[in-house]
């Protein structure tokens, strides 16, 4: 994504003039001053805070946004994208209950570190995210439809869109052939999947992303029903048969994987590499009902949050696993899982690198050793 | 006859609120949205590239071009 100048981050388009939204006065929506000279010494008059200047109106949306789109903006409110509450939900399963935002360092520390992750309708439908700078993405145009590029993997950007998108291909330490995501290169958008009604939400405070609600998850069965091909001895066997796999055991290939990230500026401390895991499915549910899925290693550490100063520590690290239920987005029919190239049986690729594929104890961080082995007890193969 | 005029004048009272009274309407009448935008200083300017290169600050902390998810 190349970033816009600081000139283009704020330069408003005649399309946006000639648009709906370009009708309403500036001031309505952002405040400041208008008649102020058009110099640079009465910039900070025309956006002082003095004359009510309002930089991202949407962040309000319930007084700017609903008077014409309430329909959705009383559902968002409420959305994990606006939220973070499934964040926040994760961090008190760890924290023995307790919660982020009680303590005031904590809070200040999740605000300056982690809230720019938290979606304003202006985030994806006019700007690009503020985590990345913000700026007028269209000179000020309101889009119906998120930029993937500029919008959602802006955000969503360091596995799944460089997953998506196949940009390990030719990565020092990454498996040759690594491929772009075939719906990638059949030119579908992540709206493809996840539509406006996942993103905006039902008006239900979810707690987390892998909810089972059939009308907002994107199921690979949705396009691609597998109960009706018996013809298929591989699908046969591993989604009809006894012990069900996750479509992505098959045709995922190698992903990013995470340790050890520090707040307070640090960041990863660990170390970002390329795996393929295959572990237990600890969360079985009637959506998530395969027993093998793949998992990813997230970037927590028992002392994550220290650098914040705060009083509360995840006291119950291992509540919850470090190698987590992972849908990577880099799908392919043929993978070294599937392809049968120079094997004496359709199965011998993956039966054959048990060892390469399962999850086992040797797998953790061996930086947390007791705790990583207790948190992911639950995922471990063998 | 006192009646006639007390209705006469009533009548014109009751035509003068119904005449005064706001509509309901929708928002964009309410709080004139939807009018033409005037042409501020704040159009003058952001639509002004020369300008706004001369005035416009570099942003201290992008926070790079891609994110943590």
């Amino acid at each position: 994504m190349a970033p816009l100048g600081p000139a283009e981050r704020v330069l408003i388009s005649q399309d946006f003039l000639n648009s709906a939204h370009g009708q309403i006065k500036c001031v309505d929506c952002h405040g400041g001053n208008p008649n102020t000279p058009l110099t640079k010494e009465a910039k900070a008059d025309a956006h002082a805070a003095t004359a009510n200047f309002v930089a991202y109106p949407s962040e309000k949306a319930d007084v700017y946004c609903s008077p014409c789109h309430s329909d959705i903006t009383t559902r968002f409110a409420s959305s994990l994208h606006y939220t973070q509450r499934g964040y926040l939900e994760r961090f008190k399963i760890r924290s023995g209950g307790q919660d982020l935002m009680s303590d005031a360092k904590m809070a200040a520390g999740f605000n300056q570190d982690c809230a720019k992750c938290h979606a304003s309708c202006g985030q994806c439908h006019v700007i690009r995210p503020t985590s990345v700078g913000g700026g007028l993405e269209r000179g000020h145009v309101f889009y119906q439809t998120p930029s993937m590029v500029n919008n959602c993997t802006a955000c969503h950007g360091s596995r799944i869109g460089e997953e998506y998108r196949g940009l390990h291909a030719g990565e020092e330490g990454w498996p040759e052939g690594i491929k772009a995501d075939v719906h990638y290169n059949k030119g579908y958008q992540c709206n493809f999947c996840h539509t406006g009604d996942e993103m905006h939400g039902d008006g239900t405070p979810y707690s987390y992303r892998y909810i089972d609600n059939p009308s907002f998850v994107p199921q690979c069965e949705d396009c691609h029903p597998v109960e009706s091909d018996t013809s298929n001895i591989y699908h046969k066997t591993h989604v009809m048969g006894d012990e069900k796999l996750a479509c992505q055991i098959c045709h995922s290939q190698t992903y990013k994987n995470c340790n050890s990230c520090h707040v307070g500026g640090v960041g990863i401390t660990g170390h970002s590499y390329p795996d393929f895991k295959i572990g237990k499915n600890y969360m079985k549910s009637a959506l998530r009902s395969a027993d093998y899925i793949l998992v990813r290693h997230i970037p927590i550490a028992p002392d994550t949050y220290e650098n914040w100063g705060g009083s509360i520590t995840l006291m119950d690290f291992a509540a919850a696993p470090t190698w987590k239920y992972a849908t990577p987005h880099n799908i392919q029919r043929w993978t070294p899982q599937t392809d049968t190239t120079g094997t004496t049986w359709c199965g011998q690729a993956c039966h054959d690198n048990h060892d390469k594929y399962l999850l086992t104890p040797a797998d953790v961080d061996s930086n947390y050793l007791d705790a990583e082995l207790k948190a992911n007890a639950p995922v471990f193969v063998q | 006859m006192k009646n006639k005029i007390l209705v006469v004048i009533w009548t014109f009272l009751l035509l003068g609120l119904m005449a005064c009274q706001e509509k309901k309407s929708d928002i964009s009448q309410k709080q004139g949205l939807y009018e033409v935008a005037n042409q501020s200083s704040c159009v003058a300017c952001h639509t002004d590239k020369a300008l706004l290169t001369e005035v416009a600050e570099p942003l201290e902390n992008t926070g790079g071009d891609t994110g943590e998810g």
